[in-house]
């Protein structure tokens, strides 16, 4: 390990992403003291994220192959801006090793892991090899990876243990899985799972493991500098999803007693020794209803869910990853680290979820986000933005930070009744209904709780005397109303500075 | 004036009034007034016998949102006669809308071509996801309204469809 790493001090970052995720990171550069550089698709020149930076370039077109992921021009713009580092966010180019290496070679700093630790972690074949080998537990499945015939496979199948689930390798998404009971089922299945594998990836290959039948999603956060110091900042249970995507996250997990932090914060810190992880990184594992946890994969990147860490340990992980990249050591020690009190988020998308969850857009007529003790929003828009068809639908994060859980949930509860959003269609309503739910209030959830509980969801219906002044409310619009009905943006760089100024009174004095 | 409005769960029709600062609604046979006390951009107070309610009120493409009470609301115009949700068609024209903001990449008719309810008439990509849009009840295409390659809107018109003529037998696809 160098006791000395090349230490820089950063002057200018690009931003390479969009959203409420570049405005925390342009929020992380500014509390440093650093310069932001934003860059903009053709569909975002006027977004929230390129009015909070401090200047920013158009990088293409409107799709993300032609913008948001396109590496040489990104890197182009960073050079031209004057830019030391590129963050790369979430999504988009965060876990693409060769962007990542180009950026390197560029002469730049990619705030981040090393390509080699992205590339390695991002096999989940290799990844799941290396964990084995270190003694951290996998989710049980086949002896050996290169021998994935079906005799290889029943042969795992029974070494396991039934329930097993059969999966594809070439993708996910449900196609070419299915669960197993018994052996006399499985050769069907496997056959059926190919065909379906083949059908739908070009590849017929499939693994067998182990079928955890009420999994938790529990994840910890790791972190690590370039002298070899490495910390876990603790657990996050992530497993409110709705086909594989997450929309409420907690911490701590309501699963996790002080015996299994301990078992899995170790397992997690052997995870990131293991690659000699730097910068920040997230350690993900299923805990079955026995609560034994098995290790699923490395996240190379800061995660969408964050801030729950962030406000139950008290820190700032984006400013770490800066820090950390300009080769500063590392701000914390394992012993320094704990959890205080207890955090929720509430993902807001801008998705109908009464008409199966499509994604909406379109213009942000009124965006008033929540506030409050312990309160924190993390929004990507203003009133009078526009959401566009072409991006991942995340609009804003909503966190609530409470002495204990009870505190937690409902100072999200009511943060969530007094947002309003209008314009797109959001998943707001079903949000509230997940939170109020006996099962989330309890903490006896699992991934499977969506679907268990809400599939027939429907929103509430408005109490009539609300209706009714709805009702009164649209009739006045339709009946001419005024001519403006839609509410400019706040954003002080688009007021006409005089209108701020106020009265002028000239030899007024001081009496009026 | 005599207003129609759908929303989610169903039709609403009432006649609206206003006298100044009283906007009145009057809908089976029961009158509701209202005094408007404020109006700023899209944010009105109205008052409901000494109660202040704040609502965001707000037209855009068609659809007027209301939100009140944590809660928001899309209303759709309707027009005189109203239009038929389950394929009803007898004398009228019905649009065929797009199901969600996206890029329309195919148009599956003609002009003139008659569909069947159910069948597949357009798609319309959003997201990487692709959306078929199906014909809601027998009819025939008046007009095709979009193309491949356009942006549409929640709710914008792609096709306008017409009542089958009475006593027509479905002909043969031609082409």
């Amino acid at each position: 390990m160098p006791t000395t790493f090349r230490r820089v001090n950063l002057r200018k970052v690009l931003v390479a992403n969009r959203g409420e995720i570049a405005v925390r990171v342009i929020r992380a550069c500014h509390q440093l003291g650093l310069k932001a550089v934003a860059i903009y698709s053709e569909a975002d020149r006027t977004a929230f994220h390129v009015r909070c930076a401090d200047e920013a370039h158009l990088v293409g077109p409107a799709p993300s192959n032609e913008s948001y992921l396109a590496q040489d021009r990104i890197i182009e713009i960073a050079r031209k801006a004057g830019c030391e580092a590129i963050h790369p966010g979430y999504g988009f180019l965060a876990e693409n090793a060769q962007f990542a290496e180009k950026v390197d070679e560029a002469g730049l700093i990619f705030i981040g892991p090393s390509p080699e630790a992205i590339a390695l972690l991002g096999d989940k074949v290799a990844s799941r090899k290396l964990m084995k080998s270190r003694g951290i537990p996998i989710i049980p499945g086949v002896a050996d990876e290169t021998d994935l015939s079906d005799g290889a496979l029943m042969e795992a199948a029974d070494r396991i243990g039934y329930p097993v689930l059969i999966k594809a390798a070439g993708g996910g998404g449900g196609k070419g899985m299915r669960v197993v009971s018994s052996p006399e089922e499985l050769p069907p299945a496997l056959d059926s799972a190919r065909r379906e594998a083949r059908s739908a990836f070009g590849n017929p290959t499939l693994y067998v493991e182990r079928y955890i039948a009420h999994p938790r999603h529990v994840e910890f956060q790791i972190f690590g500098d370039h002298y070899g110091n490495q910390v876990h900042l603790f657990e996050r249970e992530c497993s409110v999803q709705r086909r594989h995507q997450k929309i409420i996250e907690e911490s701590p997990s309501p699963i996790v007693d002080d015996d299994l932090r301990r078992q899995m914060g170790e397992a997690a810190l052997e995870v990131a020794k293991a690659v000699g992880y730097t910068s920040a990184g997230t350690v993900e594992f299923l805990v079955d209803e026995d609560r034994q946890f098995y290790f699923l994969e490395v996240n190379t990147r800061i995660q969408v869910e964050h801030p729950v860490t962030e406000m139950v340990v008290g820190v700032d992980l984006v400013a770490e990853q800066i820090r950390v990249a300009q080769g500063e050591r590392l701000s914390w020690k394992q012993e320094e680290l704990s959890q205080r009190g207890h955090a929720i988020e509430a993902r807001l998308y801008a998705e109908d979820p009464t008409n199966q969850f499509l994604p909406s857009a379109g213009p942000v007529l009124m965006f008033r986000p929540p506030s409050g003790p312990g309160i924190r929003v993390d929004y990507g828009i203003e009133s009078g933005d526009e959401v566009p068809v072409y991006y991942d639908p995340i609009v804003a994060k909503i966190i609530a930070w409470g002495v204990d859980r009870t505190q937690a949930l409902r100072r999200l509860e009511r943060a969530l009744e007094e947002t309003v959003v209008v314009g797109f269609a959001t998943n707001l309503e079903f949000l509230h209904s997940v939170l109020c739910h006996p099962r989330f209030l309890s903490g006896d959830y699992n991934t499977h709780l969506l679907e268990d509980e809400f599939k027939n969801w429907k929103p509430s219906l408005v109490p009539i005397d609300d209706f009714r002044l709805a009702l009164a409310a649209a009739g006045w619009a339709l009946s001419g109303g005024k001519k403006r009905t839609k509410i400019e943006s706040h954003s002080p760089s688009l007021l006409d500075p005089w209108l701020t100024v106020g009265r002028w009174e000239v030899g007024s004095g001081s009496q009026r | 004036m005599k207003v129609r409005l759908k929303d989610l769960n169903g039709i609403y029709e009432f006649d609206f009034s206003r006298r100044g600062e009283l906007i009145s609604i009057r809908m089976g046979g029961n009158e509701f007034t209202y005094r408007l006390l404020k109006q700023d951009g899209g944010e009105i107070l109205l008052e409901d016998r000494e109660t202040i309610i704040p609502l965001g009120v707000f037209k855009d493409k068609g659809h007027i949102w209301v939100a009140v009470r944590g809660r928001v609301i899309v209303f759709t115009e309707m027009g005189e006669e109203g239009r038929g949700e389950e394929g009803g068609m007898e004398g009228e024209d019905l649009n065929v809308v797009a199901p969600m903001p996206g890029t329309v990449i195919k148009i599956m008719v003609t002009p003139g071509q008659q569909v069947k309810r159910g069948e597949p008439i357009a798609a319309v990509e959003a997201m990487k996801m692709e959306n078929i849009v199906k014909a809601p009840g027998d009819a025939v295409v008046v007009k095709v309204l979009t193309q491949p390659g356009q942006q549409v809107g929640y709710g914008e018109k792609l096709i306008e469809l017409g009542p089958i003529p009475s006593g027509e037998a479905v002909p043969e696809p031609v082409g």
